[in-house]
């Protein structure tokens, strides 16, 4: 496993947005009780993993990451990138309040927020689309990623308060 | 081809199983060991259930490209339904029997049943791996059935620990407040 190909723009972006990412996390990780926190980071990086590894690779291979289809640890980084969008995809959902009513516009704004960060992704070099892939069928892919997570959040806040009081 | 491959394409053809088959077996396994975790009595809490699962996803998916699409160690099938069928395994089957396991462990109170439920999860594991060799939608070039053994055992562990890591977690926030 190498670090990278060649380190220039995709590498140096990817550094930046995980320090961003993980600062922001820092900032308001405390407010939220212990375990769901953990499980928000691990549940975005689970994710990211598993979306990249079933039709980023393998026989399908829509999309590269950075400067090789090969393992680098520049990847590692890209794939530690998803956890805080886990983490504040749960965070918010509870300060904002989000119930049946408001369920739809906060998964549609998610899955216009992941197509986006992708966009974002796909001009930085750290995503290149192959295989006549294009950004717009992760639309689709966003949409039901989101509705399951909102979906397995209700089910934490049946059995664990999300935020912590204070 | 190595001895052991062709002696499992010749299983193959002698038990006549083709991509199909594959495919529903797999299919079939990931689908009871959900149904069974379903319907057990949980020893875990759902967050824990949850955690477990994830953690487990995360290595088995990269374990198992490492050792198929960077080394080389293990060649996947090309047939869509061979490769779907691993994808299921890999995805669902692996985690959710790790998650099975440890809900069985955590109900029983002593060592020894603790290790018998986890020697058989092993146990059942291999298997479920080496038949992918004899259904023909893996083909292991360098790989033996000991690094299964122990590539599971790791994985058996690796659970157990990162649950009381979990669960630690917790307590020492409660005191911490």
């Amino acid at each position: 496993m190498r670090m990278w190909e060649s380190f220039d723009k995709n590498e140096i972006s990817l550094l930046i947005i995980l320090v961003v990412a993980y600062m922001a996390y820092f900032l308001f990780h405390r407010r939220v009780n212990p375990q769901i926190r953990k499980l928000g980071l691990l549940w975005g990086i689970t994710i990211g993993i598993l979306f990249d590894f079933t039709i980023g690779g393998g026989l399908l291979d829509y999309y590269r990451i950075n400067d090789s289809n090969h393992y680098e640890v520049a990847d590692v980084f890209y794939y530690l990138d998803f956890g805080p969008f886990g983490f504040f995809f749960f965070y918010f959902y509870e300060t904002f309040h989000i119930h049946k009513k408001t369920f739809i516009y906060y998964t549609v704004a998610w899955a216009i927020i992941g197509v986006a960060a992708q966009w974002l992704f796909t001009w930085l070099d750290i995503i290149t689309l192959q295989k006549g892939y294009h950004l717009a069928y992760s639309f689709p892919i966003f949409l039901v990623v989101q509705t399951a997570t909102g979906v397995f959040i209700e089910q934490v806040k049946k059995r664990e308060q999300i935020l912590v009081k204070g | 081809m190595n001895k052991t491959t062709s002696k499992e394409n010749t299983m193959s053809k002698k038990f006549g199983v083709c991509a199909p088959m594959g495919f529903a077996f797999y299919f079939f396994v990931s689908w009871l060991i959900t149904v069974i975790f379903t319907l057990m009595k949980k020893r875990l809490s759902f967050i824990e259930n949850s955690f477990v699962y994830l953690l487990i996803l995360i290595i088995s998916i990269n374990f198992s490209w490492i050792i198929s699409a960077e080394l080389r160690l293990v060649i996947l099938s090309k047939h869509p339904l061979d490769y779907t069928a691993f994808m299921i395994h890999r995805s669902i089957g692996i985690p959710f029997i790790l998650v099975v396991t440890l809900n069985l462990i955590k109900g029983v109170s002593s060592i020894g049943k603790s290790l018998l439920i986890a020697v058989c999860s092993i146990l059942i594991l291999v298997i479920l791996v080496k038949l992918g060799a004899v259904l023909d939608i893996t083909h292991r070039v360098k790989w033996n059935i000991i690094n299964d053994f122990i590539y599971f055992a790791f994985l058996h562990l690796i659970a157990l620990y990162s649950l009381k890591f979990f669960r630690k977690s917790k307590q020492s926030e409660a005191i911490s407040r």
